[in-house]
């Protein structure tokens, strides 16, 4: 479903139609600010863009919960899960947004529950909670159940109760536009609109906004083994990057421990809080030499890094579909738990290991390797979901820019993220976005006498008097762009203006990398150089690699076919544009980095080193790095144990 | 092309993007079936590409019999993904095998284990075809928006007072959840929509995808519109129009009996 017409002007456009981008349109929707707006015959123009259709998002696939000190199964505080938060993030996490996001947790998944969302249920009744890793009592001695779940389908639960919320809100969705370009003002410090593709119609939109919120997800796709959709490609970090904006803590990515061998499809941690265990080719349950106490549900980087070091060790097993290939998995022996509350409890993990693994985890080990699954880091924002520039040790604010989800960076998850708190920030700091955006529209309203129209309120915008119209310049250059994307073919084959499909040209020969190749490409690059662990050497030669070769590679794609609508290659060139220079900056930032810190595993500087890297990286498209320092609170660092 | 027989069908298009023809187009996202989006007509039989494989799809393409009825037409929605085939490159590996007008066909021969055999590829049945394997599934989406599927409960929802949750989640108790849990799990992939004889997009027959979402909120504990829902869907073009073929069971990628559910949602609207 699209818009019939694209407005002169939004009030909001949000990009992304995840768990972030939803929340923050229902936070906005749902204010104070946007009902006395209506009531008064202002009713706000919000547009949401999707580079895919709705309930497609990824936000579906997450799996085992959503984390809030509900306390339904067992006595629970959230003062333990602000602690567990920071301590998972070995203490870069920033600890007022941390604060807020235990806080505010439980509200947030009562509030999903009263949207429609079908929990799982204690026998009375409530809201029903398991273990997860790193979630304890008592400020890390126990664990404890705290992550609300809906069998193993939270995701799917969530994003499709926040899709049929904003459904019965009449919510207008752009699907399958893909937003190409992110234009602020001469100095930085205001949003003017976003241009974007429509996939269906071939045609290039200037959209102009007063604000814009980011909401595009990861960057699991840097890698090759990855949990994420082939959709997650850091499409809004690199917006933000390509703005002349940076990212935060761009370094961490987390690697889940339990991806299905080469497949990366996520096995949910669920499955190891219902009893299942890590073997290595000796048989040896090792996580009990790595974390004595929490053993196979300590925090996730430190059960990747130690199925890591096994596998270095030469105890790592082949992927039984490809018994000789490499021995870099892991066997998880789940047949210790009942067969019958394995198919009620992990129905998804079942199906998952049966269908593409071909195994039946009752009776056989299955393979496991740790897979990319979150980008930690992203663009920076403030407790409001507010887009910042770091500038001579201050914040910033970009005026009307706004992001939330897996391509921001409150920096409530630090070096490495806890499970279950994803949605959890997805959700509620997306809500806190959504209703700073309403606040911010109605104070546009007001400051306007009443009856004025746009274009006035545009100037107010605008950075100085003499107004010019960035976004349609842009939207201008993009087509440009397309034209030779989709051109590139013709001088090579006749060209067919009927709008049938060219196609392949007879000089395209396999030595002529397409997108596609080129992204897997990078996949391996990025897989050799920084997979749960790195070095300087190692970050080096990949940027060589990338800085020259691929990057050239990258420049020179062009489509196969002229046809623009539905021509998915298209995208796919972007994509890999926007990885690359994702890739790029992830790795200088890495590098930067000198010390072992959560997700970061540095083999040439293995300790943590708070005395010079207690402080958030902050990066730009020239890799220029600065640094800020991390908003300790409450709790000082210690050393991190489980 | 070269293919195992449990790669999935998914695999094989991937692989044809990257070394053979990029223009292909297909939708595609999660691809481990949570997503919905590349539901196709595989041989004929709607079914998520992600989750077919190789081995269960492959057939042996038959000869024709000498005195066997002959096609004298070709399908107009095959037509379309025809032309784009025969605007590929002459490259033998991916000539489609133009048995019985059938199109976009992905041949999977293996060299060490002979040949699979041949996969028919269509775009979902149903719903206008836009480009190869994409076929324009607005009319589901806006089919299950009509029937209101949002959860409509009695309580307002839980305030923002400052640090405190001073309302509770709706009480729902195991057995109540079992009621619907399974219709929650719809992703709207339309594979029942596609499989359905009745169904052709448009204003005609609502559709099993819209009839399963009314459904889970109808089964729904904490719902108090069932009597507005009944009224939706107790009209010419709602209930009334499934003829209680139940194809829309068979390939479902949740496991929802959707046919079932329908007839038991009949069952429901007459005793009323």
């Amino acid at each position: 479903m699209n818009p019939k017409r694209v407005e002169e002007m939004y009030d909001a456009v949000i990009v992304g139609a995840g768990a972030a981008g939803l929340s923050a349109a229902l936070g906005m929707l749902r204010s104070e600010e946007f009902a006395s707006m209506q009531a008064q015959g202002n009713k706000p123009k919000l547009l949401v863009i999707s580079k895919l259709q709705s309930l497609r998002s990824h936000t579906g696939s997450a799996e085992g919960g959503i984390a809030a000190s509900l306390g339904n199964m067992e006595h629970d505080d959230w003062h333990w899960h602000y602690f567990d938060t920071i301590k998972g993030g070995d203490w870069l996490v920033d600890q007022d947004a941390a604060r807020i996001l235990a806080q505010y947790a439980p509200q947030t998944v009562i509030n999903l529950e009263r949207s429609g969302v079908a929990f799982s249920r204690t026998e009375d009744g409530h809201i029903a909670q398991r273990r997860f890793g790193g979630h304890t009592a008592e400020y890390g001695k126990n664990p404890v159940k705290r992550a609300a779940y809906s069998a193993d389908r939270i995701g799917h639960q969530i994003l499709h109760t926040l899709w049929q919320q904003c459904a019965s809100q009449g919510v207008e969705f752009a699907e399958e536009w893909y937003v190409t370009d992110l234009v602020l003002d001469d100095t930085r410090s205001a949003v003017c609109g976003v241009v974007a593709f429509d996939t269906h119609s071939g045609n290039v939109h200037a959209i102009h906004a007063h604000n814009v919120l980011l909401a595009t997800g990861g960057a699991g796709r840097l890698f090759h083994t990855t949990s994420n959709s082939w959709d997650l490609t850091g499409d809004g970090m690199a917006l933000a990057l390509a703005a002349g904006l940076q990212l935060e803590d761009i370094e961490f990515m987390q690697f889940h421990p339990t991806g299905l061998a080469h497949t990366g499809i996520l096995l949910s941690e669920a499955s190891r809080a219902e009893g299942g265990i890590l073997r290595n080719s000796e048989g040896e349950a090792f996580m009990q030499r790595y974390a004595p106490e929490h053993r196979d549900l300590a925090a996730r980087d430190i059960v990747s890094r130690s199925i890591m070091a096994e596998i270095d060790a030469g105890r790592g097993v082949a992927d039984p579909k490809d018994p000789e290939g490499p021995k870099d998995c892991v066997w998880l022996d789940m047949t210790g738990i009942a067969a019958d509350h394995m198919e009620k409890a992990l129905p998804q993990v079942c199906e998952t290991i049966r269908m593409y693994a071909n195994i039946d985890p009752s009776k056989n080990w299955v393979p496991v390797k740790p897979t990319a699954h979150y980008t930690m880091g992203g663009i920076p924002i403030s407790l409001n979901g507010e887009v910042y520039r770091w500038i001579g040790d201050e914040r910033q604010r970009v005026q009307g820019l706004f992001a939330a989800g897996e391509c921001s960076c409150v920096s409530v998850h630090g070096a490495n993220r806890l499970g279950g708190n994803s949605l959890l920030d997805a959700c509620l700091f997306g809500e806190r976005a959504g209703r700073t955006l309403a606040e911010r529209i109605a104070e546009t309203f007001n400051e306007d006498s009443i009856g004025e129209n746009d274009a006035s309120r545009d100037k107010t915008q605008a950075s100085d008097s003499e107004y010019r119209d960035a976004v349609a310049e842009a939207a201008a250059q993009r087509k440009v762009d397309l034209n030779t994307l989709l051109n590139a073919t013709e001088s090579t084959v006749a060209g067919n203006e009927d709008g049938t499909d060219s196609s392949a040209s007879d000089d395209t020969t396999a030595s002529d990398i397409n997108a596609y190749g080129l992204l897997a490409q990078l996949g391996s690059i990025m897989e050799r150089a920084a997979a749960v662990r790195c070095s300087h050497a190692s970050l080096e030669q990949a940027l060589s690699t990338l800085e020259q070769d691929f990057s050239t590679a990258a420049q020179q794609l062009h489509a196969h076919s002229n046809t623009a609508q539905y021509n998915q290659e298209i995208t796919a060139i972007w994509e890999v544009r926007n990885l690359a220079a994702l890739a790029t900056a992830m790795l200088h930032a890495t590098d930067a980095r000198q010390e072992s810190r959560g997700s970061l595993q540095r083999l040439d500087f293995p300790q943590r080193n708070d005395a010079s890297f207690l402080a958030h990286s902050m990066i730009d498209a020239t890799h220029n790095i600065s640094w800020q320092p991390v908003h300790i609170v409450d709790m000082p660092p210690q050393a991190r144990i489980y | 092309m070269q293919a195992s027989g449990q790669d999935t069908i998914l695999d094989c298009l991937l692989n044809i993007k990257r070394t053979m023809d990029p223009t292909l187009a297909f939708r595609y996202s999660c691809g481990h079936g949570m997503c919905g989006s590349d539901a196709v007509s595989i041989n004929g039989t709607p079914a998520l590409l992600c989750t077919a494989t190789v081995e269960q799809w492959a057939i042996q393409p038959q000869k024709p019999q000498e005195n066997a009825f002959r096609r004298t037409g070709v399908r107009t929605d095959d037509i379309e993904a025809a032309l784009e085939s025969a605007s590929s490159p002459s490259d033998p590996s991916k000539t489609p095998v133009s048995q019985s007008g059938d199109s976009s066909a992905s041949s999977a021969p293996s060299s060490d284990q002979g040949d699979w055999g041949v996969i028919s590829l269509s775009a979902l049945p149903g719903f206008p075809v836009q480009r190869d394997l994409i076929a324009d599934i607005d009319s589901m989406l806006e089919q299950i928006i009509k029937l209101k599927p949002y959860l409509q409960a009695d309580g307002v929802l839980a305030t923002t007072d400052e640090g405190k949750v001073d309302v509770f989640e709706y009480l729902q108790r195991p057995d109540q959840l079992a009621k619907y849990e399974v219709l929650s799990n719809c992703i709207a992939c339309g594979v029942c929509e596609g499989s359905c004889p009745v169904f052709a997009g448009g204003d005609a027959f609502i559709g099993p995808a819209a009839l399963v979402n009314a459904s889970r909120f109808i089964n729904d504990s904490r719902d108090r519109a069932t009597d507005a829902r009944m009224d939706a869907i107790d009209t010419a073009d709602g209930i009334a129009a499934c003829q209680s073929v139940r194809a829309c069971s068979r390939q479902c990628p949740k496991g929802i009996d959707v046919g079932e559910e329908i007839w038991q949602l009949i069952a429901q609207v007459r005793e009323r």
